[in-house]
This record gives C-alpha cells, sequence and structure tokens, in this order.
C-alpha cells in the first residue's frame, strides 16, 4: 500500500505530539521531590544547603524520562515533518 | 534550526566540512589554551605568602568551583582525576554558555555530547580495570549469577547514551525555543518589541540556568561513577 507523502508528514507530526506525553509523568515526579525538598528544608533548616543539592540532582535525573520523549519528538519533526 | 554558516576546506578532492558549532567550539579551545598559559605563568611567579588577586585568585576560585563539584564523590584514591575533570568542566560550561552571545552551543551537537560521554566512559572502564585486572572485571559482569551477563552489559552501556541524550536535549530545546521566540518576536513587529522586555529572562533560564545545571549533573553523575569502581576493593 502507497502513503501519500503529506500523511507521513502529518502522522509523524501527531506522533510527536504523542511522544511529549511523557511529560506528564516527569512533571508529577518533579513536583514530588520538590514537595519533598521544601517539606525536608522545614522540618530542618540548617540542612538547606545539602537538601537543596540533593534535590536538584534527583529532579535532573527524573528530568531524563522527558528528556528522551523530547529527543524523539525532535527526531520525528526534523526527519520526518 | 536556522540554516547557519559553514565552513568548507577544500584540498584537491578532499572536502571537510565544519559545522558552526564545531567551529565554535575549536575558538574556545583555542582562546583557553592562550588563558591557561598565561594564567600558568602568573601562577608560577605569584608569591605564595600573599593574598592572590588579579588572575590567579580567578584561577583559584575556578579550581574550588571544580572540587566543589567532583570532590564528594570521588575518592581519595581516585583524586588524581581532578585535572581531567576540571578540563571537561570548564570546556562544558563555556559551550553551555555561548548562547549568550548569540553562537549557536557546541553542546546542541549530538557529536559534541557523545564525545565528553564516551570520554567519560573510558575513564570510568580504565580505571575498574585498573582496579583488579581484566579478569576480575569479566567476572564481575557475571555477578550474582552468569544469566544476568546481558543485563549487566546494557547496565555498562547504558550510562553514556544517557548522559549523552540528557545534555542533548536540554540545550537542543532550549536554543529552539529561544529562535522561536525570537521569530515571534520578528512576526509580530512593531507591537513585538515590547517582547525584548522578555528576552533576557528567556537566557536567563535556559542558557544560564540550564547550561550551569546540566553541567552540574553530568559531572556529579560521572564522577560518582567514577568513585564507585573503587569503593568496592577499598573496603
Amino acid at each position: 500500500m502507497e502513503f501519500n507523502q503529506f500523511f507521513v508528514q502529518g502522522m509523524a507530526l501527531l506522533g510527536a505530539g504523542i511522544a511529549m506525553v511523557a511529560g506528564l509523568g516527569q512533571g508529577i515526579g518533579q513536583g514530588f521531590a520538590a514537595g519533598k525538598g521544601a517539606e525536608s528544608v522545614g522540618r530542618n533548616p540548617e540542612a538547606s544547603g545539602k537538601i537543596q543539592s540533593i534535590m536538584v540532582l534527583g529532579i535532573a535525573l527524573a528530568e531524563t524520562t522527558g528528556i528522551y520523549s523530547l529527543v524523539i519528538a525532535i527526531l520525528l519533526i526534523f526527519v520526518k515533518g | 534550526m536556522s540554516q547557519v554558516s559553514e565552513i568548507i576546506i577544500r584540498i584537491g578532492d578532499f572536502k571537510l566540512e565544519i559545522q558552526q558549532s564545531i567551529f565554535v567550539w575549536l575558538c574556545i579551545c583555542f582562546f583557553s589554551m592562550f588563558f591557561f598559559y598565561f594564567a600558568g605563568k602568573k601562577i608560577e611567579k605569584a608569591d605564595p605568602s600573599k593574598a592572590p588577586k588579579g588572575l590567579v585568585y580567578v584561577c583559584e576560585e575556578i579550581y574550588n568551583l571544580i572540587l566543589y563539584v567532583v570532590q564528594g564523590n570521588l575518592k581519595e584514591t581516585t583524586l588524581h582525576y581532578v585535572p581531567m575533570f576540571g578540563t571537561l568542566i570548564l570546556l562544558m560550561l563555556v559551550s553551555n554558555l555561548t548562547g549568550l552571545i548569540g553562537l549557536q552551543n557546541p553542546t546542541s551537537n549530538v557529536s559534541f555530547n557523545a564525545t565528553l560521554a564516551v570520554t567519560m566512559w573510558l575513564m570510568w572502564q580504565y580505571q575498574a580495570i585498573k582496579k583488579g585486572g581484566f579478569v576480575a572485571r569479566l567476572k564481575e559482569l557475571t555477578e550474582p549469577m552468569w544469566l544476568l551477563t546481558p543485563l549487566n552489559i546494557i547496565g555498562e552501556l547504558a550510562p553514556p547514551i544517557s548522559l549523552t541524550m540528557r545534555l542533548f536535549g536540554n540545550i537542543l530545546a532550549g536554543s529552539i525555543i529561544t529562535l522561536m521566540i525570537y521569530t515571534l518576536i520578528k512576526n509580530i513587529a512593531p507591537w513585538g518589541y515590547l517582547g525584548l522586555t522578555l528576552t533576557p529572562f528567556i537566557h536567563m533560564y535556559f542558557d544560564v540556568f540550564s547550561g550551569v545545571i546540566q553541567t552540574y549533573i553530568f559531572f556529579t553523575l560521572g564522577s560518582f561513577f567514577l568513585g564507585q569502581q573503587v569503593s568496592k576493593e577499598a573496603e
């Protein structure tokens, strides 16, 4: 079966949009980490520097899945779109 | 992305294309070479009994910054890797900040990121083999049982890909969003010029904050994995 070029393009852009749904889980995870960080600073204000660096590290690690979906979306847009 | 200027070198039939991102990176290497040559001359002449000032002070602060990133994760036995980490940290930090002067980030080119990540990976593997020999290293891959060998191999190969993609995605997304906002400002001119008040904040977030945080993450993880290759043996 032959596909129209515009059909392929449209489907690639649609796929890019769907790929970015992964941002949902990333957002929830980062918000959870930040909330816990704020909670622990409230409980132990002296350790705020250490908590902050660990929190930033954890948030950036949680960002990985979102970044993967972003790379896939960018590939779909620029290679097929 | 907008079409960037490329430099094409022709020697006979041989054609070498240098993209703008790679050209910017070569310029960074060139300038930092001169900077550190002169800084080294200054530091040799500096009087250690007096408080440092000028270039010497700047270099000391750079050294403290590098130690702040990697010292917590490197154990005493791998502290001699600090110069390597320092070079890569400075290279990557300056590369991430070139977006501020309107040039393309070298880190938005995936081959540059992959080079950095593969360098880190080779360092981990070298340290792992040096620790207990090649045979002990191969035995380590079959732990806790031989059925898990494929999973262990995947676990060894995944971190460089993860490091590459995290850096690449962050910096590329930042530069694309910045470019889109500038295009929007251009298209809705003259009212769009009000949007120019917005762009400093965009550069603040996507270039300065994101770039510095990504550098920190990259080298914290890199030094963490390197430190892991030692602690098992030492304990």
